[in-house]
C-alpha cells in the first residue's frame, strides 16, 4: 500500500515537472533571455547615464536601432576597467576586427511582414521602455514585453488622434507591406 | 487624406522597360527565367503590352505599362476569403502578405491580369541579397502580391512630412516606375488635390482607362490620342 502511494507520488511530481518544463520552454521562447557572448549589463550602462542612443545610434535616426560597433565599446573601455576579463573579450573581438555576435532580443519574424519603423516612434514621444521593458535595471537584456499584434494595436487605437489619418492607425498598411 | 493615383501618357512611353526593371529592383521581385515564364508564372507587378497599329508600311508599335490598377471597386477584394485584399483610406488597394492563404480567387478574378502569384520560395545567391530593399518584405511561396503603388516609397514620405509638421507635397512621392521613365510618361499624385500634376493631366481630353467599362473606377489614368498622325 505505502510502495503504491509512493509510486503515485512520483508519478504526480513528473507529470507537474513535465508541465513545468514545457511551459517553461514556451515562455522562454515567448519573453525569455537568449545567452549573449558578453555578460554586458545595461544596468551598469544606464546608471552611469549614458543615453541609450549613444550605443543604439540610429534609434532616432531610421528604421533600425542599431548595435554598437566593437569599436565604440572600446573608446571607453579602452582606459575604464580594462583589465577585466569581459572587457578582454571584447578587445579580443576588436583585434580580430570582428564585431561581437550578439543574439537578437527582440524582433519580429520575417513571415510577419511587419516593417517597424525606430524613429517614428522616437519621434512620437515613445519612451524606450514602452516596448523595451525596464532595460536600466536589467543585468542581462531580456525580452521583458511580447510585441504582439494586439499589443501594437492597443497602443495605436488609443494614439489614433496622432495619425495623419485617424483611420491609420489601425490600417494593415500602416505596418505590413 | 490622399487618394494616390497614376496618370501615363501613352503618348510618350517608348516600351523601354524601365519602369519594369526599376520595378524589380525596388520591390524584391524575382528573377522567374524563361522556362517558369513559358507557364504563364511570369513575375512582375508591371508589364509593358505591345501593340501594332496600322498596316505595312505604315504601322507603328504601341506600348502600354499596365500594373495594378489600384481600383476603387476593385474585383479582387470581395473575392478574397480571408480579407488579404481589401481598400485603404489612401485609395491604395493594399495586399497583407501574412493573411494572404493563397486561393489564388483576386487573380482570378482581376480583368487586368496584374496580380502574381508566388509558386516557389525565391533564393537570391550572394551577392545578390546584399541588393534586396530592406522596405519591402519577402514574399514566400504561396503568397499572392501585386503593384503597391511602392507604399515604402508613400510611408517615406509621410514620415519626412510629420517629422516637418506639414502634409506630403505634390512630387514628394514617386514611385520607382515613375522616378525611372526617361520620357517622364508616367506622373504619380494626389487625385484629389485638383492642383498636383497628376490631377492637371487626368483632366487632359485624351484621357481614358483601362476596361472602363467594368465599372471598376481604376485610379491609374491613360492619355492617348484618338488617331495616331503619321508624321
Amino acid at each position: 500500500m505505502v510502495i503504491r502511494k509512493r509510486m503515485w507520488i512520483h508519478l504526480a511530481v513528473i507529470v507537474i515537472l513535465t508541465f513545468l518544463g514545457s511551459g517553461f520552454l514556451l515562455w522562454s521562447l515567448l519573453v525569455g533571455t537568449p545567452e549573449q557572448p558578453i555578460a554586458f549589463s545595461h544596468r551598469v550602462h544606464v546608471e552611469k547615464h549614458i543615453a541609450c542612443t549613444f550605443c543604439h545610434q540610429y534609434a532616432n535616426k531610421s528604421p533600425q536601432a542599431g548595435l554598437p560597433g566593437v569599436q565604440l565599446c572600446m573608446t571607453c573601455h579602452q582606459v575604464i576597467k580594462a583589465d577585466s576579463p569581459e572587457i578582454q573579450k571584447v578587445r579580443a573581438y576588436l583585434d580580430q576586427q570582428r564585431e561581437i555576435p550578439w543574439v537578437r532580443v527582440y524582433g519580429f519574424p520575417a513571415h510577419a511582414h511587419v516593417r517597424f519603423h525606430h524613429r517614428r516612434h522616437v519621434a512620437a514621444g515613445i519612451d524606450c521602455a514602452k516596448c523595451h521593458g525596464n532595460v536600466g535595471q536589467m543585468t542581462v537584456a531580456e525580452r521583458a514585453v511580447r510585441h504582439t499584434m494586439g499589443w501594437c494595436v492597443e497602443c495605436h487605437k488609443q494614439n489614433r488622434s496622432r495619425f495623419a489619418d485617424p483611420r491609420l492607425a489601425t490600417d494593415c498598411l500602416t505596418c505590413h507591406y | 487624406m490622399a487618394k494616390w493615383g497614376m496618370v501615363i501618357d501613352l503618348d510618350r512611353c517608348t516600351g523601354c522597360e524601365a519602369c519594369v526593371i526599376a520595378c524589380h529592383a525596388e520591390n524584391n521581385l524575382p528573377i522567374v527565367g524563361e522556362e517558369e515564364s513559358a507557364k504563364g508564372r511570369q513575375h512582375n507587378w508591371i508589364r509593358i503590352e505591345r501593340y501594332w497599329e496600322g498596316e505595312y508600311p505604315h504601322i507603328r508599335a504601341r506600348f502600354i505599362p499596365v500594373l495594378c490598377q489600384q481600383c476603387d471597386h476593385a474585383p479582387c477584394e470581395p473575392v478574397c476569403p480571408v480579407y488579404a485584399t481589401y481598400h485603404n483610406p489612401e485609395g491604395l488597394n493594399a495586399q497583407v502578405y501574412n493573411r494572404c492563404i493563397g486561393t489564388r480567387f483576386c487573380a482570378n478574378n482581376c480583368p487586368y491580369t496584374v496580380r502574381v502569384f508566388n509558386w516557389f520560395d525565391h533564393q537570391w545567391e550572394r551577392p545578390l541579397d546584399e541588393q534586396l530593399n530592406p522596405d519591402v518584405s519577402i514574399r514566400t511561396r504561396g503568397m499572392m502580391e501585386k503593384c503597391t503603388f511602392c507604399v515604402q516609397r508613400i510611408r517615406r514620405a509621410r514620415h519626412q512630412a510629420e517629422d516637418e509638421g506639414r502634409d506630403i507635397r505634390d512630387g514628394e512621392v514617386q514611385p520607382a516606375c515613375v522616378q525611372s521613365c526617361p520620357t517622364e510618361a508616367m506622373v504619380f499624385g494626389d487625385l484629389d488635390d485638383p492642383d498636383s500634376r497628376a490631377s492637371q493631366r487626368a483632366r487632359s481630353r485624351r484621357a481614358f482607362r483601362l476596361l472602363e467599362e467594368l465599372g471598376t473606377e481604376p485610379s491609374v489614368i491613360y492619355l492617348k490620342e484618338d488617331e495616331w498622325v503619321e508624321p
